[in-house]
């Protein structure tokens, strides 16, 4: 199986977005995170990002300021919700590829 | 800090077998229960996946032992895979937000070609009074003058 990684892993990312399982759990997770004040906490910091580059702002990219909030937005999940998902993420991985004892 | 209730209620050593209702104290006592019973299903899911997530200390050293590392093998691979389609989630969460602050920073630069009105300087509404930068002006006049359907309207 280890060989065929390469092509079961795009089947299963497809199958992740075509059976409507991402769009679900992006919603669950949406909510959570937004009630968990999550969403203003990755606000505030891209605010203060946009501030400190005022004097560039002009230049100032969507990447720039992703790449910059990208470490904290990630490690400022809290950490029950992402276990949730998570969980939730490997059953659809276990029940798209069940196990063999080969 | 002791809470002060009037009454036979009271905090005295007399009173010790009789409980003084204290709503906002059961419903903290609910919320932090839940948290850490949350936290406790955390913990347990990652102790579940950590065998899966920890990489192999010793090479397999016969035959034998290729089918138990195979199977390691395959579960550390679901493991990391998961992760993947995580932090993909979480990333795209992150990315509403930077769009918007974004288009919200480049909005305040913006600059009228035709009358070189910024972007940031403010108009007041004619009907209720009230100013708004002038990016902001037409949606709510739109939405105070009426013209556009409105939902639930005050007429002043």
């Amino acid at each position: 199986m280890l060989s065929e990684t390469g092509g079961i892993r795009e089947e299963l990312l497809k199958r992740f977005i075509e059976s409507g399982e991402r769009e679900r759990l992006q919603e669950i997770m949406r909510t959570k995170l937004h009630t968990s004040g999550w969403q203003d906490r990755v606000k505030d910091k891209c605010q203060k990002i946009v501030h400190e580059n005022a004097d560039r702002i002009e230049k100032l990219t969507v990447d720039d300021i992703a790449e910059e909030v990208t470490p904290f937005a990630r490690s400022s999940v809290p950490e029950d919700i992402k276990a949730e998902i998570l969980e939730d993420i490997r059953a659809f991985i276990f029940r798209a590829l069940p196990e063999t004892d080969n | 800090m002791k809470i002060k209730s009037e009454g036979s209620g009271g905090s005295g050593p007399g009173n010790a077998d009789k409980k003084v209702p204290n709503p906002a104290y059961d419903e903290l006592l609910h919320f932090y229960e839940g948290k850490i019973a949350a936290l406790r299903h955390a913990r347990d899911a990652l102790e579940t996946a950590k065998p899966a997530m920890t990489p192999p200390t010793t090479p397999p050293a016969n035959g034998s032992d290729r089918g138990g590392s195979q199977q390691q093998d395959n579960q550390r691979c679901r493991a990391l895979l998961a992760l993947e389609l995580l932090t993909e989630l979480i990333d795209d969460m992150t990315m509403g937000v930077v769009f918007d602050t974004h288009f919200e920073a480049k909005q305040g630069i913006s600059v009228c070609a035709n009358c070189s009105t910024s972007g940031s300087d403010m108009c007041e509404c004619l009907n209720c009074q009230r100013s708004f930068p002038a990016a902001r002006f037409a949606s709510h006049m739109d939405k105070c003058m009426g013209l556009s359907s409105r939902r639930t309207a005050t007429r002043r």
